[in-house]
């Protein structure tokens, strides 16, 4: 049990890099193509729901882990279209915390994962069970201890799901870490490149200084 | 309330399976309950288990059925802190050494300053409100235990409290934890001691102009 802590502790003081590099890794696999797809194959298993959806959320963080005060924070309804991202891991930062949405067949869950301490903060769980205009009767009838049970029952199960859809993606994460990382990170590399490229193309051209300009002056 | 609604904030832990019943959960629960700060008192600072949901009702005792939910306990610790304004306070010390000085014709000596500075921390105290927070948590019977809160000092603050109750120590439920299960599982503690960090890219250089 002794050792068990202490390998625990050791592992917190030495591998804290791995916070940061998972949730990279995730920001780029929900930014790829074929996401949805690496997700269905993850999750696949995890919760007895017919289909799990990912998506990047609003806020993302990111900072140089050797410098964890120089932080780049966007919030943006598309991160995946945000330039400032791709050009801050460009410059060798890493996710420290960002928002993703967890979409289940019947609720679905908004939340910021963060590296520092893997809290999960800002959870907002969305549902449809109060649109349901049969439930409101139902609820009317139902006791205060009857109503916290249902929220105590729904709410933590909620988490339940999440947690356990969010340990399959750490525990893939640490399963290519611990073998085919190095393909990986060149996949990783690649994907910024290209994402950074994109962005820069997609941007209005400049007008360089010796071209002349057709526009007035002032 | 963030168990019952709203957003939420938390951190996880894991603790030993417990053969504790829920009954006996509470009755511990209720040898560690809170017990608030006399105003005549010297503790600036007390913490205990309230019931939950009537967190500001100290006086009620705590059931079962107001903390065993649906196989989980749901742990409610309340702080109070008294906080006195020092500046507030240091004024009121300066303006009654003045009055001692106008009505004794002489400077207080040490232990009088000491009494001056006691009578006005302890009227002070009688004229404000403790500071009250509330953490709470959720302990599923198979060992989960979910602290709803992201304060460092109160959350050392809980498992304190939550270790000197039931003698169990909740461990962090963080990466580091994962990790080591994970390995564990698949024989690969051994690959994790290879492992340092690769950065994605190297951050630039920085040259410092002299």
């Amino acid at each position: 049990m002794l050792n068990h802590i202490k390998e625990i502790g050791r592992l917190r003081d030495n591998a804290s890099f791995l916070a940061y590099e998972y949730l990279t890794w995730l920001f780029l696999v929900l930014d790829r193509e074929d996401a949805q797809e690496r997700v269905s194959a993850i999750s696949q298993d995890q919760v007895f729901k017919e289909d799990i959806k990912i998506a990047l959320g609003t806020r993302l963080v990111t900072c140089l882990f050797n410098h964890k005060e120089q932080k780049t924070s966007v919030t943006s309804p598309l991160l995946e279209e945000s330039h400032e991202i791709f050009a801050s891991l460009r410059n060798g930062h890493l996710v420290e915390a960002m928002t993703i949405n967890v979409g289940f067949s019947e609720y679905s869950i908004n939340v910021q994962l963060n590296a520092t301490d893997f809290a999960l903060t800002a959870v907002k769980l969305k549902n449809n069970y109060e649109d349901n205009e049969f439930v409101g009767e139902e609820e009317e009838s139902l006791s205060e201890q009857d109503k916290t049970r249902e929220a105590v029952f729904l709410r933590m199960g909620a988490l339940g799901d999440l947690e356990k859809v969010l340990d399959a993606f750490f525990h893939e994460f640490l399963r290519i870490r611990t073998t085919t990382f190095a393909q990986e990170l060149s996949t990783m590399r690649k994907q910024v490149e290209d994402r950074l490229e994109r962005c820069l193309v997609k941007a209005p051209p400049r007008l360089s200084e010796n071209e002349p300009s057709n526009t007035v002056p002032w | 309330m963030p168990v019952l609604q709203g957003a939420m904030s938390y951190q996880r832990f894991r603790i030993a399976k417990s053969e504790l019943t829920a009954e006996q959960i509470v009755e511990k629960l209720r040898l560690f309950k809170f017990r608030p700060l006399h105003e005549k008192g010297d503790d600036n600072e007390t913490a205990g288990w309230v019931a939950y949901q009537s967190e500001y009702d100290h006086e009620k005792d705590i059931e079962t059925s107001d903390t065993y939910f649906d196989h989980k306990m749901i742990l409610s610790l309340r702080v109070d802190t008294f906080s006195l304004p020092k500046a507030l306070l240091k004024s009121m010390v300066k303006k009654s050494l003045s009055a001692y000085f106008r009505d004794h014709r002489k400077m207080a000596d040490k232990t009088t300053r000491k009494e001056i500075e006691l009578a006005e921390a302890q009227g002070l105290r009688a004229r404000i409100l403790p500071k009250t927070r509330l953490v709470e948590a959720v302990w599923s019977m198979d060992g989960d235990l979910r602290i709803f809160s992201r304060s460092q000092a109160l959350v050392e603050r809980f498992l304190g409290l939550f270790q000197d109750t039931f003698l169990l120590r909740p461990e962090r439920f963080d990466c580091a934890a994962q990790s080591y299960g994970f390995l564990t599982d698949n024989d690969k503690l051994i690959a994790m001691d290879a492992l340092s960090h690769t950065p994605i890219f190297m951050p630039p250089m920085r040259v410092d102009v002299q």
